[in-house]
């Protein structure tokens, strides 16, 4: 409920996003993307780009199976392509109450590992996404940011509110990798379309665009997204094919042992 | 839902990769290693909820470190050999699964254990050793012809699996690099002594094992039980030969790993009543039976700075141990790994540490492995060996070397 009236009061404000108060608009904004809706299991094929200074792109092809439940958001990534790579297979525990879980498979070792948690700044498998980022789905967490509004932009003809973060600690700021962001968000989806980082030190760092959006399940949904580190010179692209809500996945295909198995077919 | 269950035949995914490895010593700058090696697979899905997975292995090497023994392996497995180049099936599988049951038959690898490449209770799958402690991937299991089933009973995970191939293992042969020159690992006859013709004799007995495990809080509890022939040989006078022998055993174990934050710590616990050991009589080898404690516990760490640690200590006790016995009463062997990655992983600068806090002897292994394309990738390394020609490590002392690897996946 609280949800839905945050989306209406954004949606349904008489003034121009240029005219919101900023304090309590931006909060408002926060809690739209923040308690965006999530849905409790969707399956996707995940292609991803790297592509570094030089030009040189290297490409990676999995299937990931997302589910967020009440206590525990769970994340498989099975490795399908290239060749040197298939089969490996990556799989997250992310407790509210405990401590967070991941495992890992590799074809190489034959066996399923539980690996140290990760930092959320640390980052994913090669790419320019974070651990916290790829946990996060496109939200801000409420206990880590100080928001502020940055008034508005233009993307793609709309007039869209900007949001603006800033870590509420140091020690928060080095936990996530980033001190503060700006993001343009679209208030029909809660879904902020573009993004940028600052890093530990208050430099650019990274520039996030969502180029196309989908309802999945009843969720709002990133189906093609490219992260840029401005530091690095590095690029990902990712983009989902195949994506669908699965409401009644199998907690099997998240369990650690059936990473070994290879990428399973879910209906 | 998971669901195998095709309606046909589907090739699902096939894969080529080659792979050159070459080395040279840096006693005496002679070439160490000249090791080229093909793996092909492909897995198939089948109708109902089957699946096929085999791979081939195709070796050349002409070096000091060749590839290792073939009458270890038991008929049906053994690789077919041409001159320098062998053909070997890898894995050859069909699996049924559903849901948390899955049942695999055919040539695979069980991988039991938690820790890794101290083996306390991974003594299950027979392993490869032609290349010592310097394998890629330690232990580098074989696969052996058997099946294997696993389900969930409660909280419960079982892992139930028997081996009717008795292949023993795959050491170096007599004259490359890596063939065994401590008394302890040939029958208490010392370095440089020549070594009357060896003759191996297999056991002919199926291995069989059982483990079940369950997840406490944050960690994985294991219990389990391995009957079989030895992975680790005696020796026995056979008339003018010495024969190479693999008698059965029993392991019991158990295992615990514990997720705490940015670290993992691991556990082992294995106990062998009657262990098959060599002792000396009158100068020649003989077998004795004694109980056999096997122990270790490591600890993975990420730090701050990204950087991953893997730390173990493996500890492996005789209980009835005597002067005549031709390896030490206790073993005591540390391993330390470290590495980090750079250019979105790109580029994994690493290093291992081997060692033996009984004999000491020490191993250190630095590397570095470049991923210079999605299909290419480069690594270099040295491999440093310091100690005491009768220890664990240090009989490998001349062969210290540098390598350079590449592989192509096409």
């Amino acid at each position: 409920m609280r949800k839905f009236i945050m989306t209406m009061l954004v949606l349904m404000s008489p003034l121009s996003v240029a005219e919101m108060a900023p304090v309590e608009d931006a909060m408002a904004l926060a809690q739209l993307v923040a308690e965006r809706p999530a849905n409790e299991g969707r399956v996707g094929t995940m292609h991803f780009a790297l592509k570094n200074k030089a030009g040189r792109t290297r490409h990676r092809e999995a299937l990931m199976i997302h589910s967020e439940q009440a206590d525990t958001t769970r994340i498989a990534i099975y490795f399908t392509a290239p060749g040197r790579i298939e089969d490996a297979a990556f799989l997250s525990y992310d407790h509210v109450q405990a401590t967070d879980e991941n495992w890992l498979f590799l074809p190489a070792t034959e066996r399923v590992r539980r690996l140290p948690t990760s930092d959320r700044g640390d980052y994913f498998l090669g790419t320019d996404l974070t651990y916290g980022d790829i946990k996060d789905n496109f939200k801000f967490g409420l206990d880590d940011w100080e928001f502020s509004s940055g008034g508005s932009a233009q993307v793609n003809g709309r007039e869209l509110p900007v949001l603006t973060g800033t870590a509420k600690s140091q020690a928060i700021a080095d936990e996530l990798g980033y001190a503060a962001f700006t993001a343009v968000v679209d208030t029909e989806t809660g879904f902020p379309l573009q993004i940028d980082y600052h890093d530990v030190r208050g430099k650019p760092l990274k520039h996030v665009e969502v180029r196309e959006l989908d309802l999945i399940g009843g969720a709002w949904t990133a189906l093609d997204f490219v992260v840029s580190n401005a530091q690095s010179g590095h690029e990902t692209h990712v983009q989902f094919s195949d994506m669908r809500h699965v409401p009644d996945l199998d907690m099997e295909v998240l369990a650690p042992t059936s990473l070994e198995y290879g990428v399973p077919d879910v209906e | 839902m998971i669901a195998h269950a095709a309606d046909d035949w589907r090739v699902r995914s096939t894969s080529l990769a080659a792979d050159y490895w070459f080395g040279v010593e840096t006693d005496s700058t002679s070439l160490a290693l000249n090791r080229f090696t093909v793996l092909a697979d492909t897995r198939i899905d089948m109708p109902g909820r089957w699946q096929f997975d085999g791979a081939l292995r195709l070796e050349y090497a002409d070096a000091g470190t060749g590839l290792g023994s073939r009458d270890t392996y038991s008929r049906l497995s053994r690789p077919a050999v041409s001159g320098d180049a062998r053909v070997e099936i890898d894995r050859t599988v069909v699996t049924w699964r559903r849901r948390g049951t899955v049942l695999t038959l055919g040539k695979q690898a069980i991988a039991w254990g938690v820790l890794d490449g101290i083996q306390v209770t991974d003594r299950f799958a027979a392993t490869r050793r032609r290349d010592a402690v310097f394998s890629p991937q330690r232990p580098e299991r074989l696969t052996r012809w058997g099946a294997r089933l696993k389900f969930r009973r409660g909280d419960w995970r079982w892992d139930l699996a028997v081996t009717p191939d008795d292949t023993a293992g795959q050491f170096a042969n007599p004259g490359d690099t890596f063939f065994p020159q401590a008394p302890r690992l040939r029958g208490g006859i010392p370095p440089g002594a020549a070594l009357p013709p060896l003759t191996v004799r297999r056991s002919g007995q199926a291995t069989w094992g059982v483990r079940t495990e369950r997840t406490i809080g944050n960690g994985d509890f294991g219990v389990v039980a391995i009957h079989g022939p030895d992975t680790e040989p005696v020796f026995e006078l056979d008339g003018t030969n010495v024969a190479v022998t693999y008698r059965e055993r029993t392991l019991i174990g158990a295992t615990w790993q514990h997720t705490s934050g940015e670290r993992v710590w691991r556990m082992e616990a294995a106990y062998i009543d009657a262990q098959p050991v060599n002792a000396l009589q009158s100068g020649l080898p003989v077998v004795v039976e004694t109980g056999r404690w096997l122990a270790g516990a490591g600890l993975d760490w990420r730090t701050t700075s990204g950087i991953f640690i893997n730390a173990q200590i493996g500890a492996d006790y005789l209980t009835d141990a005597s002067e005549a016995l031709v390896r030490r009463e206790l073993d005591v062997l540390t391993t330390l790994r470290a590495h980090k990655d750079f250019a979105n992983d790109t580029l994994r600068i690493s290093t291992e540490w081997l060692q033996s806090l009984t004999d000491g002897d020490t191993i250190v292994r630095p590397s570095l492995a470049w991923q210079a394309t999605d299909r290419v990738s480069v690594s270099a390394g040295y491999d440093w060996i310091d100690g005491d020609p009768n220890g664990l490590l240090g009989q490998f002392e001349a062969a210290s070397r540098v390598w350079l690897r590449f592989t192509l996946d096409f």
